[in-house]
């Protein structure tokens, strides 16, 4: 186990989390596009808890009815991805948590929604829409 | 020049393009705690029109600058330089942005994390490359 904590960029919104690492991942799926200016949403996904210390700024929005995507109101930060289904399983963006240094990324997924002006590149495997809904993390124990 | 539409994720902001230039990519900090990573813009000199804009929401990211995005969703649309005309638009939120659109420079490159890195070849300038080149195209005006 271990902590991660992190704040939006104008700190609205703190949090900790407690979790095992389950992997460090770029998704490419046209909705993390959407909201995070046309990349990659570059995050940690976790199994744990969730614990948001400064709630002054949070929002979720209801992105589907399998997760909720949590960004601060205040200055748009994006922060979170969260399941619905298992709310234990959820991706911090790795661009709000304090320390980076010591991730890796471990995967690119939904590759096959990658946008014409980017490649993925060949740093860690490569998963599509059915690799990954094959081996959902959620119901890993 | 064909007019580009874009919107963001739920659909509460809504705009047209009608004149734009490259699209470019941006490393810096404040990108990516916005957007957990590379923000990638479309540069637009001559203003943008929001043709729906009840959620669009706005925040000063410096003394220069500030970032639109939608309060509902959350979904990061725009860098404008404040008092200007000019806005970097994510390439995310917009509807038809031309297929054989390429990244042609990339933005404070100095301060890419190490988790990833976008592949092709293409000028990558420092932060103190970008404000002196700043610097010259004011000198022009």
């Amino acid at each position: 186990m271990t902590d991660y904590t992190g704040q939006c960029l104008c700190g609205d919104v703190t949090f900790t989390a407690k979790g095992e690492a389950k992997r460090v991942s770029a998704c490419y799926c046209g909705m993390c596009r959407t909201q995070n200016g046309g990349g990659a949403f570059h995050g940690a996904e976790l199994r744990g808890e969730l614990t948001i210390t400064n709630t002054t700024g949070l929002k979720w929005y209801a992105s589907s009815d399998k997760a909720r995507r949590g960004f601060c109101a205040n200055c748009g930060s994006s922060l979170f991805w969260q399941s619905n289904i298992n709310p234990t399983y959820f991706d911090i963006s790795l661009g709000v948590l304090d320390d980076v240094s010591n991730l890796k990324l471990e995967a690119h997924i939904f590759v096959d929604d990658c946008a014409p002006y980017q490649t993925v590149p060949n740093n860690a495997p490569h998963l599509t829409h059915a690799d990954v809904l094959a081996n959902p993390l959620q119901d890993q124990s | 020049m064909t007019k580009l539409n874009g919107q963001c994720e739920c659909g509460s902001v809504a705009y047209e393009i009608s004149s734009y230039a490259d699209m470019d990519s941006c490393h810096c900090s404040t990108c990516r705690r916005l957007t957990s990573g590379p923000f990638f813009g479309l540069g637009c000199h001559e203003g943008i029109n929001f043709t729906k804009s009840e959620a669009l929401t706005w925040y000063d990211s410096s003394d220069w600058a500030r970032r639109g995005f939608c309060g509902t969703c959350g979904a990061n649309l725009v860098y404008n330089l404040k008092g200007s005309e000019f806005y970097s638009v994510s390439v995310g939120t917009i509807t038809n942005l031309p297929k054989d659109m390429m990244l042609h420079k990339e933005y404070f490159i100095d301060q890419k994390p190490a988790f990833y890195a976008l592949e092709g070849d293409r000028p990558r300038l420092t932060g103190e490359e970008v404000f002196a080149s700043f610097e010259e195209s004011n000198d022009d005006e």
